[in-house]
């Protein structure tokens, strides 16, 4: 055998067999997710949240908020944040030394008065400037923080110096955050015996062309235009279904940093975020698990699958490509940083499953799935591969995916439906069967980007342009 | 004697409702913070009957707002499940005139609003 | 040179093959879009139905609130005919259900009373019933709340013996029904129980135990010297809420509790039914405490204020930890002025990181 049919041979079992590994875990995935939303959703149908709101035992949350040149938008955010039915809450918002008037509009908006305030420096981070407390006792749940620029993982981990509280919640300081997300996010801290819950995530939804009144949002729309729509789609079935199923055999690596929940002792324990990757919220999640792992202490890191957290999601390509261009950074550095769980037995179901999982299939995947394209493209230009092969290879990796999709809509309207009207519906369908030939490939094209990015040993956020959640263009600086 | 009655709960807004019409008061409903809110400026109610946690503006807030507004210094009675001590010590300190918790009697409340507004 | 081995082997399909199992999905794909609009058509009109119903009911369940018997014991509550009408579906039967439910939970007196009189009257304990002998376990679970609510005592030999079924959630429902019905004599389930009790189920079990009276000191003694950590847990958090002080001297002990929670609620405990024995029982326990319980007793003895504990928590000033810094700081500032002399006098409170400690010690205490 001549190396380069060894090499054709490698290359072609190896796509196969990675396409259909892949295509089972989807398959896996539903069936899990089903299983999982189903107890949690009949769990729910009989319990009252409404006795941890008022019980002075409920554990206390701070939620934990960096803000960054979000003078446009803080003083509405910050109200539907103070607005959330907890008792024993404080909200801490850290101004990452925003050169807008971020500071100066909440001190207006809130009458805010710099206090002495001790701060601990259980995780090393930046200076802090001040903190400010309001003399209104209408806000005496907000906190301040005024700090020198340092990233989000700095801004949360003087967040987490600051906080008085046992658990923390990290959330965007432009999410939108649902009245009732503390008391469900509380729950899963409780309800187990037997393992400690370190962590727990929350679903992130599409906030783009929602009706939000004051920072509240008051009826949900499906998203006006393509981009922001199939970022729904996605987050659907990352979401619904992806999560759901990990975090029920307990295996899921990721919980989104637009909002998590955390043990705060774990949390300071492992030490807090790190700033040395743009994948804070992932590598923190990756951390405590480890943590926790090698102590032999049995745990768990839970999901609910309730829409909390309402986002907007980018609707320019430009964003959409720096933010996918981020993640998959923060997700090599992550990897990275902890490659030891890989196929480590010590790391029982996280070394086994879930690391390797997430680095062939998540990371790789628009590796694979580039030059896999690629080569068969030129094996049929070349005539070595009929095109009847190409195409119906194509056809169906395309169906399936859309497939999928499809099946996430079901589980979507069949769960929380919240887009109910026939016309969404369809057009989710529609998005469904354009995203494989639009969306996709520019994911795929971001996710190589940032590969080459990272070897290139770029490490920045991007500048991050919002429209503001009242439809104004805030000044990027773009 | 116009009454703002703020609360999320179906059969107890339409409780209430029956209870205070029958005893020959005008009423104005509001099933969220907000929609109170801005009834109270529209309305001008003689009393406000708030819950606390309510969907878009809490009880509290609605408080506050009133208590604000240039004029008469409307009465405001708290009708809430929120009943320790803090929560009730700070609507209180807010303003509010009476604090009932539930599961609360219908008859009772109607004495307490009369009295009040007595008063 | 082809690529020989995609066409070789039978692992991989031929392009027929691989285009029937296209068409199959596409096919699949085209049914489920068909599905979820019918299905949403179908929501709809079972939303509207719902709410329809809910309008039949109103008239009778108003009625119902403000039902006065006149002295007559056997005096029925009088239905509106619309309600008559619907009773005949067993959907509007379990909507009233919920909506009787909802309102007994909200409303007392006679108003409640009355509740349970329509409950009773029209039968509806059959419904919940049912739902207890169903095997899906969400359904048993909804059954069990509905009789504890309504006050279905009558059932309560069939409902205790949930409180051993297989599913956690139904023996914590039947748990919490047994209380609800009983009150305190419902917790007799804690003195063989050998499963932990969440934490949730402990805040469910101390709100219903609230608005009950006849808690029986003697057996929450029993419960504190139990095997069973949750339950001693339980139990301490009993002592703290119903404030028995006369089982102060069995609950120091658990200071010396091998489990660290069971410690620390011992201290939360001790703040609220605190001696003049108690802040020596915390004094010699603190050195074996974990930080997060070291800075409960700090917090404790600050309440208890007594000014004999001033020297030990000027001790504590020095520690290492900055929280228990503050914590004794805290706990100094409210023993009164005995207190703020000790921190004056304190030789590194100009320092940092003392002098920021206690500005903002001071503070608190004055906002």
């Amino acid at each position: 055998m001549s190396i380069t049919s060894i090499f054709s041979a490698f290359f072609e079992y190896g796509l196969w067999l990675y396409s259909i590994v892949l295509l089972l875990s989807y398959l896996l995935i539903a069936v899990f997710a089903i299983i999982e939303i189903r107890r949690y959703l009949r769990s729910a149908s009989f319990t009252d949240y409404s006795i941890l709101a008022s019980s002075p035992q409920a554990p206390g949350m701070s939620i934990l908020a960096p803000a960054y040149n979000e003078g446009a938008t803080i003083v509405d955010n910050v109200r539907s944040l103070l607005s959330i039915h907890y008792r024993n809450l404080e909200l801490i918002v850290i101004n990452d030394g925003s050169k807008d008037d971020c500071l100066q509009k909440l001190i207006d908006a809130y009458h805010l008065k710099k206090i002495d305030f001790f701060v601990k420096r259980s995780i090393p981070t930046k200076d802090v400037r001040g903190v400010y407390k309001s003399t209104n006792p209408v806000f005496h749940k907000l906190l301040v923080v005024d700090k020198v620029n340092g990233g989000k993982a700095d801004a949360l981990n003087v967040g987490i110096n600051v906080s008085s509280k046992e658990y923390i919640v990290c959330i965007d300081v432009d999410c939108i955050i649902e009245q009732d997300a503390l008391l469900k996010m509380a729950k899963p801290f409780l309800d187990t015996t037997g393992s400690r819950v370190i962590a727990s995530g929350g679903v992130v939804r599409v906030a783009n062309s929602c009706e939000i009144r004051n920072g509240r949002l008051v009826k949900v729309h499906l998203p006006d235009t393509f981009l922001p729509r199939a970022q729904t789609l996605e987050y659907i079935r990352a979401f619904l279904l992806g999560r759901m199923a990990w975090s029920r055999i307990n295996a899921l690596l990721l919980i989104s940093g637009a909002f998590g929940a955390f043990d705060k002792e774990i949390v300071i324990a492992c030490g807090g975020y790190n700033h040395a990757t743009v994948g804070e919220d992932m590598e923190l999640v990756v951390r405590m698990r480890r943590y926790m792992e090698e102590r032999n202490i049995p745990y768990k890191v839970t999901y609910i699958p309730d829409p909390l957290c309402w986002t907007e999601a980018p609707s320019s390509y430009k964003i959409l490509g720096r933010q996918r261009n981020r993640w998959t950074r923060g997700t090599i550095e992550t990897l990275g940083m902890h490659k030891k769980m890989c196929l480590n037995p010590n790391y029982h179901i996280l070394g086994m499953l879930s690391y390797p999982y997430w680095l062939l299939f998540e990371l790789m995947a628009p590796l694979v799935e580039f030059t896999g394209f690629i080569c068969m493209l030129i094996a049929a230009l070349l005539g070595y591969i009929d095109w009847a092969m190409f195409f119906s290879l194509l056809g169906f990796i395309l169906s399936f995916g859309i497939l999928y999709s499809i099946f996430a809509i079901l589980m979507e309207v069949l769960t929380y439906n919240q887009y109910n009207k026939s016309s969404d519906i369809l057009k989710l369908v529609l998005t469904a069967i354009l995203e494989p030939f639009i969306f996709h490939p520019f994911v795929v094209w971001s996710a190589i980007r940032g590969n080459i990015d990272l070897l290139r040993k770029k490490n920045s956020w991007g500048e991050m342009s919002r429209q503001g959640f009242a439809g104004k263009k805030t000044n990027a600086n773009a | 004697m116009k009454i703002l009655i703020a609360e999320d709960e179906p059969i107890l807004i339409r409780t209430i409702e029956v209870r205070l019409k029958k005893d020959g008061y005008e009423l104005c409903l509001a099933s969220d913070g907000q929609q109170a809110i801005d009834k109270i400026a529209d309305f001008s109610p003689d009393m406000i009957i708030t819950d606390i946690m309510m969907p878009y503006a809490s009880g509290l807030e609605i408080i506050s707002y009133t208590r604000q507004q240039p004029g008469k210094r409307t009465p405001i009675i708290i009708l809430s499940s929120m009943g320790q001590e803090d929560v009730v010590l700070e609507a209180f300190k807010l303003g509010a005139d009476d604090y009932i918790t539930k599961p609360f009697s219908p008859n009772e409340l109607s004495v307490r609003v009369r009295r009040l507004l007595a008063s | 040179m082809h690529l020989v081995f995609l066409y070789s082997t039978p692992l991989v399909p031929r392009p027929h093959l691989l285009l029937t199992a296209m068409a199959v999905m596409v096919g699949a794909l085209l049914l489920i879009t068909v599905f979820i609009l019918v299905y949403l058509v179908l929501r709809r009109k079972r939303e509207r139905k719902l709410d329809e119903w809910r309008d039949q009911l109103s008239g009778t369940l108003q009625r119902a609130i403000f039902f006065e018997d006149d002295g007559n014991a056997q005096a029925a509550i009088p239905l509106t005919f619309k309600t008559i009408r619907g009773l005949k579906h067993p959907g509007f039967r379990q909507l009233l259900v919920d909506e009787l439910v909802q309102g007994k939970k909200s409303l007392t007196g006679t108003a409640a009373t009355n509740l349970v009189l329509l409950f009773n009257q029209l039968g509806l304990s059959k419904l919940s019933l049912q739902k207890l002998n169903s095997r899906r376990w969400h359904i048993k679970a909804r059954g069990i709340q509905e009789l504890a609510v309504m006050e279905q005592r009558q059932l309560v030999t069939r409902i205790y013996r949930l409180t051993n079924a297989h599913h956690e959630l139904v023996r914590m429902e039947a748990q919490s029904a047994i209380v609800q019905l009983y009150g305190f004599e419902g917790l007799r389930f804690l003195d063989i129980i050998d499963t932990p009790i969440s934490e949730w189920q402990q805040i469910t079990l101390l709100r219903l135990l609230a608005r009950m009276p006849g808690i029986q000191p003697e057996k929450v003694a029993n419960w504190l010297s139990s095997s069973n950590d949750s339950v001693r847990i339980f139990a301490l958090k009993l002592v703290a809420e119903h404030h028995l002080r006369q089982l102060h001297d069995q609950t120091a002990p658990c200071l010396q509790h091998p489990h660290p929670p069971v410690r620390m609620q011992t201290v939360r405990c001790l703040k609220e039914i605190y001696t003049d024995r108690t802040s020596d029982a915390l004094i010699q326990a603190y050195d074996t405490q974990n930080i997060p319980c070291r800075l409960a007793i700090l917090d404790t003895l600050g309440s208890i204020g007594a000014p004999d504990n001033g020297a030990f928590l000027s001790q504590q000033l020095s520690e290492a930890e900055d929280m228990l810094k503050l914590g004794a700081a805290r706990a100094l500032i409210q023993m009164g002025d005995i207190g703020l002399k000790h921190l004056d006098e304190f030789p590194l409170s100009g320092e940092y990181p003392w002098n920021e400690i206690f500005q903002q010690a001071k503070t608190e205490q004055t906002a």
